[in-house]
C-alpha cells in the first residue's frame, strides 16, 4: 500500500505535534509505503528537522506562493472556469458541491495562465465593481490575487500516485491532495489535529495586513474549502470529539467521522525514572513561538517563584523559529529577573528532563491534542494547561484528573495551580497515578497506529466502511 | 532626459509668448542640441568655407559625429536609465560615480577605435590623426555629459555652452582657415568642442561631485547588464541610422587621405536632412516632458494610491487624448517641415551646389529624417512605460531595412532605405505601443510577476536503504 501524506509548513521541516505525529505514523507503519507533500510558505534553507524513517519513500516539496504561467492544457476553458467561479460566487446554497465540481474540473491542470487573460481582468472588473466599487482598486487587485495564488498554487502541486491520501488540514494540504484523488483515484482521509478554518479565521480576524472589507470574504473562502473538503473526503478524523462539532457545523458527513486520539510510545515514557533534585522544576515544552504562549508562562512563574523560591522553569524547545518572539521572551525574564531562574535549553531530547521535573505547562493559546501533554502524563507528571483544543478533556478525564485547567493568557489562576501542586504533595500523587494510568490505557501509540492502520485498509477496501 | 520636464514647466507656467519660445529653444537644444551643433556647423561650413579646400575637415566632422554617437549609444540609454533609478533610489553619490565611469569608457571606446582606425588605414600625417582623435573622444564626451547635466534640471550650460561652443567654433574655424588653412580651421572647430566638454564638466561636478571618495566601481558594467535592451537598442539605433552613409562610402566614396573615405554626393544632404526633424523633436521633447508628463504621472500614481477603478480610468482617459493630441501635433508639424524642406530643397540645393543624386538625397533625406523623429517619438513613448524590447526591434528593422534596402537602390535611390527602414520601424513601434497601450490598466498588473517564484517541485528522494 502507499500513502502520501499532505502537510503545509510543517513536516519534515517543523518540530511539532503535527510533524511528531507524522514521524511516529511512519516509522510504526514499516510494511506501508509513504511519500510526503510538503506544501511549502516559502523556501527552506534548513534541514529536515528529523531523520526520514526508511518507508518514507520521497518528500515533494511545492511552494505556495509560486507560479507558472506556461499553457500546456489545451482542453482547459478559461471561460467556462470563470463562469463557474461567477456561479459559485452568487450562489446561495449549497456552494460546496458546487466547488468540488470546479476542483474536479481543474484538478492537476496548469491554471495560473488564466490570471494573465483578458477574460480573468474582465471578472476581477466585474467582481470588483460589482461588490466592491468604492475600494481601491490596486488593493482590491493584489488582495484577489493574494486569495487566488496559493489555492492554485495547491491544486495545481499534484501529489503522486496514491492508494491514500492523507491530508492533516483541510486548507491547502486538501486542496492538493484533492487533486491527487481526481486524477490518480486514490481514497483521501482528513485528519484535523487543529480545526484550520477556524484558526484561520482567528489569525485573519486579527490580521492587520488584511483590510477589514477582505477579511470576511477571505474567511468564507477557508471555510467553503473546509465544507469541500468533508464533503469531498472518504474519511474524517479528528483527535478529539469537541472538534467534530466545527466539522459537523459545516456539514460534515457524520458516517464518514471517526475520532482517533494521538498516541505517544508509553513504555518509553513511563520507564523514566525521578531523579531526585532540590526545588520545584516546572517544564514548558515546545517551539518557542507566540502560540506557545511563552511570555505567560513566564510570567506565571514569576508569581510562583515568590510562593515557592527554590523553583525554576525549563522551557524546552528550539527557539530559532521566531527569533524575535525569542528575543521578547529573553527580555522579559531579564527585566523580571529571573535570568537564573528561568532556562531555554533549545532543542533538546526532551525524555532527558522529565525525570527532574515537577509539572509540566501548558500555556498556548490554540492546541490540538498536544503530545507532551501525553509524555508528561506517561511519566507521573501533573499538568497545568490552557483551555485550548483537547487539553481540558484529558487533563479533567473522567476517569481521573490528571491536571488542572486554566483560560489562555490568565496567568494569575496558573500561577495559583503551579503553587498549590507545589505545595500540596498528596494532590501532586494523585495526578500523577491518574496520569499514568489514563496514558496507558486510552493514548498509547500501538491503539493510535493499529487505528490508522486499519483505517488505510478500509478505505482502500471500499473507502466508506466504518472502523 | 530624465528630468527635463520639471524645468519646461517651470518656464510654461509663467505663460508668456516669450517663455514658450524659451522654453522651445531649450527643448531644442537638450534634446538635439548635438545634433544641431553638427548639421547647421556643417551646413555653414560648407557655405562658408571653399568646399574643395575642406573635405578632409568635414569628412572628419561627419567620422567624428558617426562614430562617436555609435560609441556613446552603447551606454546612451542604459545609462539615463540607470540615472533615473539612482535618483529614484535618491543615491546621489553614485551618480558622480556612474559619470566618471561612463566619461572612462567613452575616452577608452574612442581610443580603442581610433587605435584600430589608425592601424587599419596607415594614417602618415599625425596632425591630421591628432585633430580627428581630438574631435571624436571630445564628442563622444559630451555625448555622456549631455545625458547627465539633463538628468541634473540644469538646462542652463545645454544652452550656453553648446551656443556659445558652436559660435566660438564656427568663428575659429572659418578665421583661422583663412590664415592657416583646413588644419587650423579644424583646430578652431575642435577649440568649440573643447569649450562644450569643459563647461558641461564644470556643472556636471558642480552639481553631482558629493566629495565622496572616488572609487574604481563597476557601476557602469552593472547599468549596461541590467538595461541590456536599453543598450543593444541604443547601438542598433545609431547603426540603422549610419548604415545608409557606410554603403554610400563603399559605393560612391572618394578617398581623402589615408583612411577617410567620404561620400559628399550623399554625406553632405543627409546631414541637412536632418535639420528638417528638429521642430518634431524639440516638440516631442517639449510635450512629453511636459503635459504629458504630467498627465502620465498622474495616472500611475492613481494605481500607487490606490484610487478607485473609476478615478483610475479618468486619468486613462485624460492621458489617452493627451497621446493622441500630441501625436497629431508632431506628426501635422513635422508634415509642414516636410513640405517646407521639399519646397525649399531646389533652393538649398542651389546655395550649396548639388548636382542631381543629392538633391534626390536630400529629398528623400527629408522625408527619412521625418521618419526617424517620429520612430524617436514612439521609442520615447515606449520608454516611458518600460516597453523596452519596442525600440529595440524597431531599430533592429530600421537598421534591417536600411542596410538591404541601400545596398539595393542607393546608387538609384539615395536614401531611400533611411526612408523605408525608419517608416517601417515607427509603423511597427507604434502598432506595438499601442496593442499595449489599449490595455495599458490591465498590462501594469499582469507584468508585475516579481516577488512570485516559479513553480517548481524540489523531490527529496529517500535514499537510506
Amino acid at each position: 500500500m502507499r500513502v502520501c501524506i499532505l502537510v503545509e509548513g510543517t513536516y519534515p521541516y517543523i518540530t511539532g505535534g503535527v510533524s511528531s505525529w507524522v514521524q511516529m505514523l511512519v516509522e510504526n507503519m514499516p510494511d506501508v509505503e509513504f511519500d510526503v507533500v510538503h506544501l511549502a510558505p516559502w523556501r527552506w534553507n534548513k534541514p529536515f528537522a528529523y531523520k526520514i524513517p526508511k518507508n518514507l519513500k520521497r518528500v515533494y516539496e511545492y511552494l505556495l506562493f509560486s507560479c507558472d504561467f506556461s499553457r500546456l492544457e489545451g482542453s482547459l476553458n478559461e471561460q467556462e472556469i470563470l463562469d463557474n467561479v461567477r456561479q459559485l460566487i452568487a450562489l446561495k446554497e449549497d456552494r460546496a458541491h458546487f466547488f468540488a465540481r470546479v476542483l474536479r474540473s481543474v484538478a492537476g491542470k496548469h491554471l495560473d495562465w488564466v490570471l494573465q487573460e483578458r477574460s480573468f481582468w474582465n471578472f476581477i472588473i466585474e467582481i470588483y465593481e460589482k461588490y466592491f466599487p468604492q475600494e481601491g482598486f490596486t488593493g482590491f487587485y493584489w488582495t484577489v490575487i493574494g486569495f487566488m495564488v496559493p489555492i492554485l498554487s495547491a491544486i495545481q502541486s499534484l501529489p503522486p500516485k496514491a492508494d491514500v491520501y492523507h491530508a492533516t488540514t483541510t486548507g491547502y494540504a486538501s486542496l492538493s491532495a484533492l487533486s491527487g484523488k481526481y486524477v490518480h483515484g486514490g481514497k483521501l482521509i482528513v485528519t484535523e489535529h487543529g480545526i484550520y478554518h477556524r484558526e484561520r479565521e482567528i489569525e485573519i480576524t486579527k490580521s492587520s495586513s488584511v483590510p477589514e472589507v477582505y477579511k470576511k470574504p477571505w474567511i468564507e473562502i477557508f471555510r467553503l474549502i473546509s465544507e469541500t473538503v468533508y464533503m469531498e473526503c472518504d474519511v474524517l478524523t479528528t483527535l478529539f470529539e469537541k472538534n467534530q462539532l466545527f466539522q459537523l457545523e459545516l456539514n460534515a458527513d457524520f458516517s464518514k467521522m471517526r475520532v482517533i486520539p494521538n498516541g505517544i510510545d508509553v513504555e518509553k515514557f513511563s520507564k523514566i525514572q525521578r531523579m531526585e533534585h532540590d526545588g520545584f522544576n516546572i517544564a514548558i515544552v515546545g517551539r518557542v513561538v507566540p502560540i506557545k504562549g511563552i511570555t505567560t508562562g513566564i510570567k506565571a512563574f514569576d508569581i510562583v517563584i515568590k510562593e515557592v523560591p527554590n523553583s525554576k522553569l525549563y522551557i524546552i524547545g528550539p527557539t530559532d523559529e521566531d527569533e524575535d518572539y525569542y528575543d521578547k521572551c529573553v527580555g522579559l525574564v531579564r527585566r523580571l529577573g529571573l535570568e537564573d531562574k528561568v532556562l531555554f535549553t533549545g532543542r533538546a531530547d526532551v525524555s532527558k528532563y522529565y525525570g527532574m521535573m515537577d509539572v509540566l505547562l501548558i500555556s498556548s493559546i490554540s492546541e490540538g491534542q498536544p503530545l507532551v501533554q501525553l509524555e508528561a502524563m506517561a511519566c507521573g507528571l501533573p499538568t497545568v494547561v490552557t483551555n485550548v483544543g483537547n487539553c481540558a478533556e484529558i487533563a479533567l478525564d473522567p476517569d481521573g484528573q490528571t491536571g488542572f485547567v486554566v483560560e489562555p493568557n490568565d496567568y494569575v489562576s496558573m500561577a495559583e495551580k503551579l503553587v498549590m501542586l507545589a505545595k500540596d504533595k498528596s494532590l501532586w500523587k494523585t495526578f500523577s497515578e491518574n496520569g499514568r494510568k489514563i496514558v496507558k490505557e486510552k493514548y498509547t501509540l500501538q491503539r493510535m497506529v493499529e487505528a490508522y492502520r486499519r483505517l488505510y485498509a478500509e478505505v482502500v477496501k471500499d473507502g466508506r466502511n466504518r472502523l | 532626459m530624465a528630468g527635463i520636464g520639471f524645468e519646461l514647466n517651470k518656464l510654461l507656467k509663467k505663460n508668456s509668448f516669450l517663455m514658450d519660445i524659451v522654453s522651445i529653444f531649450y527643448s531644442a537644444n537638450v534634446s538635439a542640441g548635438p545634433w544641431i551643433m553638427c548639421s547647421l556647423t556643417l551646413f555653414l561650413l560648407i557655405v562658408l568655407l571653399p568646399r574643395n579646400e575642406t573635405l578632409f575637415f568635414t569628412s572628419a566632422v561627419v567620422y567624428s559625429f558617426i562614430f562617436s554617437t555609435l560609441l556613446f549609444g552603447v551606454v546612451s540609454i542604459s545609462v539615463t536609465r540607470c540615472l533615473a533609478d539612482l535618483m529614484y533610489k535618491k543615491e546621489f553619490s553614485k551618480m558622480y560615480e556612474l559619470y566618471s565611469s561612463t566619461v572612462l569608457y567613452a575616452v577608452l571606446s574612442s581610443g580603442v577605435f581610433l587605435t584600430i582606425f589608425s592601424l587599419i588605414s596607415w594614417i602618415d600625417d599625425w596632425f591630421k590623426l591628432l585633430l580627428f582623435s581630438y574631435s571624436l573622444i571630445v564628442l563622444t564626451v559630451v555625448w555622456v555629459q549631455t545625458i547627465f547635466v539633463t538628468t541634473m534640471m540644469v538646462f542652463t550650460p545645454v544652452l550656453v555652452g553648446f551656443t556659445v561652443g558652436n559660435v566660438l567654433g564656427l568663428m575659429l574655424s572659418v578665421q583661422l582657415f583663412k590664415i592657416k588653412g583646413e588644419n587650423f580651421a579644424y583646430l578652431g572647430y575642435n577649440f568649440g568642442l573643447m569649450f562644450i566638454l569643459f563647461f558641461l564638466h564644470v556643472f556636471v561636478k558642480r552639481y553631482l561631485y558629493t566629495g565622496a571618495k572616488s572609487k574604481r566601481s563597476l557601476i557602469l558594467w552593472r547599468a549596461i547588464r541590467t538595461f541590456k535592451t536599453q543598450a543593444i537598442t541604443g547601438v542598433l539605433t545609431y547603426l540603422a541610422a549610419w548604415v545608409d552613409d557606410f554603403v554610400a562610402w563603399i559605393y560612391i566614396g572618394k578617398p581623402i587621405v589615408n583612411g577617410f573615405v567620404f561620400a559628399p554626393s550623399y554625406d553632405v544632404p543627409m546631414f541637412l536632412s536632418y535639420l528638417f526633424i528638429i521642430p518634431t523633436l524639440t516638440l516631442f521633447v517639449l510635450s512629453l516632458e511636459t503635459n504629458f508628463y504630467l498627465k502620465y504621472r498622474m495616472f500611475y500614481q492613481s494605481l500607487e494610491e490606490n484610487r478607485t477603478i473609476k478615478y483610475v480610468k479618468i486619468n486613462k482617459r485624460i492621458l489617452d487624448d493627451n497621446i493622441s493630441s500630441t501625436t497629431k501635433t508632431i506628426f501635422a508639424v513635422q508634415f509642414a517641415f516636410v513640405l517646407l524642406g521639399l519646397t525649399l530643397s531646389g533652393y538649398i540645393g542651389r546655395i550649396v551646389q548639388f548636382d542631381e543624386y543629392s538633391l534626390k538625397a536630400l529629398r528623400f533625406g527629408i522625408l527619412g529624417a521625418a521618419a526617424n523623429g517620429a520612430f524617436l517619438y514612439v521609442s520615447l513613448l515606449a520608454y516611458y512605460f518600460d516597453l523596452a524590447e519596442i525600440p529595440m526591434r524597431s531599430a533592429m528593422i530600421a537598421f534591417v531595412t536600411n542596410l538591404v534596402v541601400s545596398l539595393l537602390y542607393l546608387r538609384t535611390f539615395p536614401a531611400l532605405g533611411f526612408l523605408v527602414g525608419f517608416s517601417l520601424a515607427t509603423l511597427y513601434g507604434w502598432v506595438s505601443f499601442k496593442r499595449v497601450y489599449r490595455d495599458l490598466l490591465r498590462f501594469e498588473f499582469i507584468r508585475r510577476e516579481i516577488g512570485i517564484a516559479a513553480r517548481q517541485v524540489i523531490v527529496h528522494e529517500n535514499v537510506e536503504k
